[in-house]
């Protein structure tokens, strides 16, 4: 644990740093390859919908899960006088249930399933009998909830934020991680249900925690970037995420065990169900969630922010002085830096290597920096202590 | 700091006693364990949608109408606790918990539309299988009734609908005038498909136009209104009826014959228009068909209807009692049908119940429908049609029936996935923050407890109740809570690595927080607030659950977590930074100097030699 505060305190301080902004190149083309995974997984296979949005009647028999009960449940349900519950699915479910699904029923007719399977030997029968309109009602409703959810999200994190670039940002993750979380589905062939659309509908919900928590920081950390000329706004912007990295991380762990206590509890336990589907949803979506805020929201915010003219103007400035600084003393580093990308790969293998803040030279000129690992030893310091890592 | 000093200590007090209040609350309403929903408990629900709504959504005055008179049905069967509620605009939720009722699908279900209808013509058909309709019997003295098949046997016991005669001093007479039995398409009705006959008798194909209005082949287009009582009449007794209605009449004829009827317990597929006459089947499944004239007495004249048993009968009967209007009508029906071959007939939602012939006159609109009742069936039907009719046709969109085993171990499940899921929260927060993470399993305590203090409390006010779907909820929300106090600890622990003191650290840390956290919290809560909204019933509870741990994560961090660690940091063990409380130099990850001082060199030169920090 030390050893990861540690690395905390050097996030925080930017002296390990992990290129978010500069290579989003490489997290775009990264999930775009994810995403259209999903988006070919979509169009190959079909998304597996549960009974609840074909219609039919899914009968949940207390007995135990064994090949031969299934058999059993099987033929009593195809001997049961009903031509239209001909050729059942049966699953085994959980420790002690058996799944039965049938198509659609009259409710007399699922009664007499209900009474075959239980002189079958089943313990206590559920039945869940769904009509066939039943399902669209629910697609509709999901897609209109999704929708109102969206336009809401936009004018909350634009009213939040004062700022349409971060609004248009978060939606794009989120979208992100609907299209993942849906492709996933699609290639596992995992059961879709309305619980698996509830999970959809809340992963929104969790993504834009995210999101808003790294926002937060980014906008504290960029709010006077034009005074500042030591690190240019994509610079800024991605010494937030860093700095929040430790915290994306604790909140996505966190907000993950719950989730997976429940996906493990009811799959090991009730087999299928709306816990474990629900949960499903959410841990797909949460995992996703917290990559996206990192890897595109932020990445896509700097992006469109960049295009300002102010912004752009000062990023300008703040290169040629960097330029500046670098032609006059001697400087390997700064000459690597000049790029606005600005942060040494080998800052990422070997923390502490070499300084991934900006060599700002306004009062010490640049230099090397010895290598000092970990010992607590001399780190280069260029700006005062007091204006470091709030750039207010 | 001194003024500030008694602060958090009474922020804590009251917060606690708001908490005791909660509970006083509960105890209050006398509700110690929260309501648990259909999923935990066992029992039965029902989802009636609406249906052949004209823009789509039912009018809310009329879905109100219909959710009273569910709920009158459901009362009348003996089922208490039951819960009737509407739902989206279209939709009507019948909730029975702890009881598996799928037998009451029925009759909440059906509208139970009565009308008496003259019939104007029929064709016999066979039964599907094993029942036998009920012979012409005399049912005079209410020993002879007719008795149908026995009770044992398999379907007519399950099938309430089947069967039935009417007598008020009638003959029941199921043969009708002209029909032969066996006609071409009742051979095997089980095997049309259901769906078939609802275009037939009501959608009428306009392909015959004629220039007579009242002359019209099609029976959609003619003027039916105009259609006197004793005309109908005639038309029952000879079969024929005044020159503009004949061609309609053949052609209604016609259809009859083309009508397929479905397999019994199919629901009826035929659109049941008062003004209009209707050509449907009986409910009995054997496929006997009719032509029946317009409605001349409507369900709206019923008084009452009961399920009995007649004195020296074993037989369930259902009584019907008209009002005036409705009693002198069927005084005069069977003034001019006794003793005839013609019949009339109750028809139920579009389906025959019963077409009796008539032996006498009954002047005080009292009749009675009988034949192959089980106590069950008839009780049901006398509930449906005393509570009057619903305004709307419903059908049943889901039967959800969870039995008392299943439900059982979802409810174990969900305790046990949720003392999982703790604990692994737990483990992880004290692992990381150590003495904090005590601050945290604090926090998520009082957050807990004062879930449940208000789970228990909207049980006892709104009924809410708590379904699996709703502890999925609560152990998704540990998850949620836990950010907001890892928001505010990441927080405190950059003000300290930026040099302050812990101390005030606390302050500028939780000063940033705050906002981070009412942010990300309003965007939870905006999405179960959305989610409430468009999920559907069962999931409610999910989206209810979350948003009210948000807000209850808002009330704890700014009421409790925060000001418990404004205390501690005035401790020896947390302010001094011990190893074990999270706030230890070394664990924050600075070094050289104690969390107690500030870190800025330039205030302290005798700092400069913390050499992580003081670079000149």
């Amino acid at each position: 644990m030390g050893r990861l505060s540690n690395f905390g305190q050097h996030l925080y301080e930017g002296r390990v740093s992990f290129d978010f902004v500069g290579r989003r190149r490489l997290w775009y083309a990264v999930s775009a390859l994810i995403v259209l995974a999903c988006a070919a997984g979509l169009l190959v296979r079909e998304v597996n919908l549960g009974v609840e949005f074909k219609g039919g009647v899914e009968f949940t028999a207390t007995m135990e899960p064994t090949q031969a009960n299934v058999e059993v449940l099987r033929d009593a349900v195809t001997d049961a006088g009903v031509a239209a519950a001909g050729e059942p699915i049966v699953t085994t479910s959980g420790q002690e249930s058996i799944l039965v699904q049938t198509k659609p029923l009259e409710q007399a007719d699922a009664t007499r399933i209900v009474q075959a399977l239980t002189q079958a030997g089943a313990g206590d029968v559920s039945q869940n009998l769904i009509g066939p309109s039943w399902g669209k009602q629910v697609a509709n409703k999901a897609l209109i909830g999704l929708v109102v959810f969206l336009v809401l999200v936009v004018l909350f994190i634009w009213a939040y934020f004062r700022e349409w670039k971060m609004s248009v940002a978060a939606i794009v993750a989120l979208a992100h991680d609907l299209l993942i979380t849906i492709g996933i589905y699609a290639w596992s062939g995992f059961e879709v249900t309305p619980a698996t659309v509830t999970g959809l509908l809340t992963i929104l919900g969790f993504s834009l925690y995210d999101t808003v928590v790294v926002f937060d920081k980014v906008r504290e950390n960029t709010r006077n970037f034009a005074a500042n000329l030591t690190r240019t706004f994509s610079e800024s912007a991605n010494l937030a995420v860093n700095q929040t990295l430790v915290r994306s991380i604790n909140t996505s762990v966190a907000a993950l065990l719950p989730v997976a206590a429940i996906l493990i509890v009811s799959t090991v336990i009730l087999g299928s169900g709306p816990l474990k589907d629900l949960s499903l949803a959410l841990f797909v979506g949460t995992a996703a969630g917290a990559y996206s805020s990192i890897f595109i929201a932020t990445p896509l915010a700097v992006q469109l922010k960049e295009r300002e003219p102010l912004v752009r103007a000062h990023t300008k400035r703040v290169l040629a002085k960097r330029a500046k600084a670098a032609a006059a003393p001697v400087s390997p580093v700064v000459d690597e830096d000049a790029e606005p990308v600005g942060v040494t790969p080998a800052a990422r293998t070997s923390p502490a290597r070499t300084p991934t803040r900006k060599p700002a030279p306004a009062r010490a000129p640049a230099r090397k920096v010895t290598t000092s690992s970990a010992a607590k030893r001399s780190q280069p310091q260029r700006s005062p202590r007091s204006a470091r890592g709030k750039s207010r | 700091m001194a003024t500030k000093a008694s602060r958090p200590g009474r922020i804590l007090i009251v917060f606690g006693l708001v908490i005791l209040a909660l509970y006083g609350g509960a105890a209050a309403a006398g509700q110690w364990k929260p309501r648990l929903g259909l999923d935990l408990q066992g029992g039965t629900r029902i989802t009636l949608q609406a249906k052949d709504l004209e823009g789509g959504s039912a009018p809310q005055d009329k879905l109100d109408e219909a959710k009273d008179i569910i709920e009158q049905r459901v009362n009348g069967t003996g089922v208490s606790e039951a819960e009737v509620s509407t739902q989206g605009g279209d939709q009507i939720v019948v909730e029975i918990p702890g009881k598996q009722r799928q037998d009451l699908v029925e009759q909440v279900g059906r509208t139970a539309q009565l009308r008496f209808r003259l019939v104007w013509d029929s064709v016999q058909g066979q039964g599907p299988g094993p029942q036998v309709p009920p012979a012409p019997i005399i049912t005079l003295p209410p020993e002879t009734t007719p008795t149908g098949p026995p009770s044992g046997d398999a379907t007519s016991t399950k099938d309430s609908s089947k069967n039935r005669a009417v007598s008020g001093w009638m003959r029941a007479a199921k043969p009708g005038g002209g029909g032969k039995p066996g006609d071409k398409p009742s051979d095997k009705p089980s095997d049309q498909p259901t769906d078939k006959p609802s275009g037939q008798p009501s959608d009428q194909p306009t392909d015959q136009p004629t220039d007579q209005p009242g002359g019209s082949a099609d029976p959609a287009e003619v003027d039916w209104s105009a259609l006197t009582l004793d005309e109908s009449i005639g038309g029952s007794l000879q079969g024929t009826l005044p020159d503009p209605y004949q061609p309609a009449l053949d052609t209604l004829r016609q259809q009859m014959a083309d009508l397929q009827c479905p397999a019994s317990g199919a629901p009826a597929q035929v659109e049941d228009v008062p003004g209009q006459p209707l050509v449907t089947c009986d409910v009995d499944g054997s496929g006997t068909k009719y032509v029946l004239s317009p409605a001349v007495i409507e369900g709206t004249h019923l008084d009452d209807a009961q399920a009995t048993i007649p004195t020296q009968s074993i037989q369930w009967i259902v009584t019907l009692s008209l009002d005036g209007d409705g009693g002198d009508t069927f005084a005069t029906v069977t003034r001019e049908l006794v003793n005839t071959a013609a019949q009339f007939a109750i028809v139920l939602d579009g389906q025959v119940l019963s077409a009796p012939q008539v032996t006498g006159v009954i002047t005080d609109g009292n009749a009675q429908i009988e034949g192959g009742f089980t106590q069950q069936s008839a009780t049901s039907l006398a509930n449906s049609l005393k509570y009057g009719a619903l305004p709307l046709a419903f059908e049943v969109n889901g039967v959800e029936v969870q039995g008392p085993s299943l439900a059982g171990s979802q409810l174990n499940a969900g305790i046990l996935a949720g003392v999982f899921g703790l604990a692994l929260v737990v483990a992880y927060c004290l692992v990381y923050y150590r003495g904090l993470g005590l601050v945290i399993v604090a926090s998520l305590g009082v957050a807990g407890a004062m879930t449940y203090a208000l789970i228990l409390l909207l049980g006892a006010g709104l009924s809410f109740t708590l379904t699996l779907p709703g502890i999925a909820g609560l152990i998704v929300a540990i998850g949620i809570t836990a950010d907001s106090f890892i928001v505010f600890f990441e927080r405190l622990r950059d003000e300290v690595r930026d040099g302050k003191s812990l101390r005030l650290a606390v302050e500028a840390g939780w000063r940033r927080a705050r906002l981070t956290i009412l942010a990300a919290d309003a965007v939870s809560f905006l999405a179960a607030l959305v989610l409430y909204i468009f999920a559907i019933v069962v999931v409610r509870g999910f989206a209810f659950t979350l948003g009210l741990i948000t807000i209850i994560d808002v009330f704890v961090v700014f009421f409790f977590t925060k000001p418990l660690v404004s205390l501690l940091a005035r401790t020896q063990f947390f302010g001094r930074g011990h190893k074990l409380s999270g706030f230890d130099a070394k664990h924050l990850g600075i070094s050289g100097r104690p969390v107690t001082q500030t870190g800025r060199r330039t205030r302290e030169p005798s700092l400069a030699r913390t050499t992580t920090r003081g670079e000149a």
